[in-house]
């Protein structure tokens, strides 16, 4: 049995550990391909400017690679140090991608960036941009690899629970690879890294303009920035448009919390712009509704309903109540294994099995549930709507804002006059922090959303936790805050110092500070 | 003018980023040596099938029933 401040702690470490984590990834997985199309200019123009333009955004990759590497790594070990019933549970299906990107990152990906670094003098052009290539499609396939595993604790496809290991086992494998709602996932996850990367070389370049230094080498990288900028954004918005598709088919009870839908609406369903949940009430104290707009999202159509949050609660109570069976049974099985009507009886409300394990958190047997009980549990399965309704709508509303920055600084590149707007340079240099604010609520949307499950549907968030202690958890978890604080701390002093040297560090004597970096 | 000679710079971010590197994992292998490592948890399906399915033997239900559980 394990206390809630123990279930609680767990999270927040996974949470914080997570979160810190993200910091350094979305920028790694867009900077990668802004040196894709540096590089490949330069070998296709032969300008050397575009040499120098890779190797400079190339070294602050670098150092965000160095600095976030091995963050990634605690979030594996914690799988089995704080969450060791999960691991076990889910190992058989969770394990493989897990180790599928382990090979990807160690081998692929850090390979190519060693050959990246160590390599422009020993590698003719085109092969140096290969491996500039194969180091951004290692980075990508990382990704793809852990999405696949967090997309499948979102929407468990592939797998079937077996009574006699006790944990759930792969029955599906391209199931698994193939689940919509991590190919969903991957797609938006990407793009916003792709956004981010964007956003970094946009920014700096607006700083080197309004400074007005180093103005050719800023040009050019702002002018690149704008472009794959656009682009990103908008697959951003079209992909998390398909994302959220996959989250209305699969987990429609995140979408329901997410807008502020507590009532079942004839389709097609209003869309919640503004809202004020009341959670003890089960509704909206205010709300501005904009008509159809809900429904053509969710739903791609005009005569499907979106069920409510109430709806489901008392969907959910009635999954609950045939949960209690299953945990019976269950009880029963792991003491006849071989009765086949047993089994059979099994098959007919395994799918259930997760609700009842919910009752677990208030008590141990079965024969102990209440009325009060089973409201509870059913009440346990909506998430907190007023958190997810506003992360989503901030993430939402600063993804506009950058497809209007994008916009404009794509337009006044093509016209040529980019330069002269100060305020687009400032508005650039601002909005630096943005795209991780948003990747940062995405992600909590996606997390926070799952609750009160680790496998949505399957495996409740606190039967999932090893039975650490509460001082244990106390201790590591301010380690890892006070050390991650620290390696941010690092990064940001080196990005700060590298970035206003500019490419004047690369030492190649056509820029600005060189005399300064001669002494540095 | 006398340039700096290339690479310069980039040496002493390769040596900074390097020393990072090995402090990351001394600490994070201290942090696991500290808290972690006395506390493993071994789970086979005995373990899971106790956690999920079998009520404990009377005597060790220490918790009110109805209240979420203390350890």
């Amino acid at each position: 049995m394990v206390s809630e401040q123990l279930v609680d702690l767990s999270r927040l470490q996974f949470a914080a550990t997570a979160m810190y984590h993200f910091l350094f990834v979305p920028l790694t997985l867009g900077m990668v391909w802004m040196l894709v199309i540096m590089e490949s200019v330069y070998v296709m123009t032969g300008k050397v400017i575009y040499k120098d333009m890779t190797r400079f955004w190339g070294k602050l990759f670098g150092i965000n690679f160095a600095l976030g590497v091995t963050t990634g790594i605690t979030l594996e070990f914690q799988f089995g140090t704080n969450w060791a019933y999960y691991s076990h549970y889910v190992g058989d299906i969770f394990g493989a991608p897990l180790a599928i990107e382990g090979l990807m990152a160690f081998f692929l990906e850090s390979t190519f960036i060693g050959l990246f670094f160590f390599g422009w003098d020993r590698l003719s052009r085109q092969q140096h941009l290969l491996v500039t290539l194969l180091m951004a499609v290692g980075t990508n396939l990382s990704a793809l690899w852990i999405l696949i595993a967090n997309g499948w604790m979102q929407n468990p496809v592939g797998a079937e629970f077996s009574f006699e290991t006790m944990r759930m086992e792969l029955t599906d494998f391209w199931a698994v690879i193939f689940n919509p709602v991590a190919q969903g996932k991957f797609v938006h996850t990407v793009s916003a890294g792709y956004v981010t990367g964007a956003m970094f070389v946009l920014s700096i370049s607006a700083f080197y303009l309004l400074r007005g230094r180093d103005v050719e080498f800023a040009k050019r990288s702002f002018r690149i920035a704008a472009a794959f900028g656009f682009a990103s954004i908008c697959s951003v918005i079209v992909l998390g448009d398909e994302s959220g598709y996959t989250v209305g088919e699969a987990q429609q009870t995140k979408l329901a919390a997410m807008e502020a839908m507590w009532e079942t609406e004839p389709a097609p369903a209003s869309f919640n712009l503004i809202a004020v949940p009341n959670e003890a009430e089960m509704k909206n104290d205010f709300a501005i509704h904009i008509p159809w707009v809900m429904g053509l999202i969710g739903t791609r159509s005009l005569d499907k309903e979106l069920p409510g949050l109430n709806a489901i609660y008392a969907a959910n109570r009635e999954r609950v109540i045939t949960g209690i069976e299953a945990v019976r049974l269950l009880e029963a099985l792991r003491k006849a294994p071989k009765d086949e009507t047993l089994r059979t009886e099994f098959a007919k409300v395994q799918a259930d099995l997760g609700f009842g394990l919910l009752l677990k958190k208030y008590v141990r047997s079965m024969d102990k549930v209440t009325p009060e009980l089973i409201d509870r549990a059913a009440r346990d399965t909506l998430p907190k709507v007023a958190p997810l309704f506003w992360t989503f709508r901030i993430m939402v509303a600063l993804g506009f804002a950058m497809l209007a920055l994008f916009g404009l600084a794509l337009w006044y590149s093509v016209k040529g006059d980019f330069a002269e707007r100060r305020w687009l340079l400032r508005w650039a240099l601002w909005f630096l922090p943005v795209p991780w604010i948003a990747c940062e609520m995405g992600w909590f949307v996606a997390e926070y959303g799952r609750q009160p499950w680790t496998i949505y549907g399957v495996l409740p968030t606190h039967l999932s936790v090893s039975t650490l202690t509460v001082e244990s958890l106390y201790g590591s978890l301010a380690g890892f805050v006070g050390f991650y604080t620290v390696l941010l701390i690092v990064e940001m002093y080196l990005m700060v110092r590298f970035a206003r040297q500019g490419p004047g560090s690369l030492g190649t004597g056509r820029y600005l500070n060189e005399a300064h970096h001669a002494h540095a | 003018m006398s340039l700096p000679p290339p690479r310069l710079t980039d040496r002493r971010l390769v040596r900074d980023l390097v020393w990072v590197v090995i402090l990351k994992l001394i600490v994070i292998t201290a942090l696991w040596w500290g808290f972690v490592r006395e506390f493993r948890v071994p789970v086979d399906h005995d373990a899971m099938a106790v956690q999920l399915a079998a009520p404990l033997p009377a005597k060790q239900q220490t918790h009110t029933d109805g209240e979420p559980h203390g350890q």
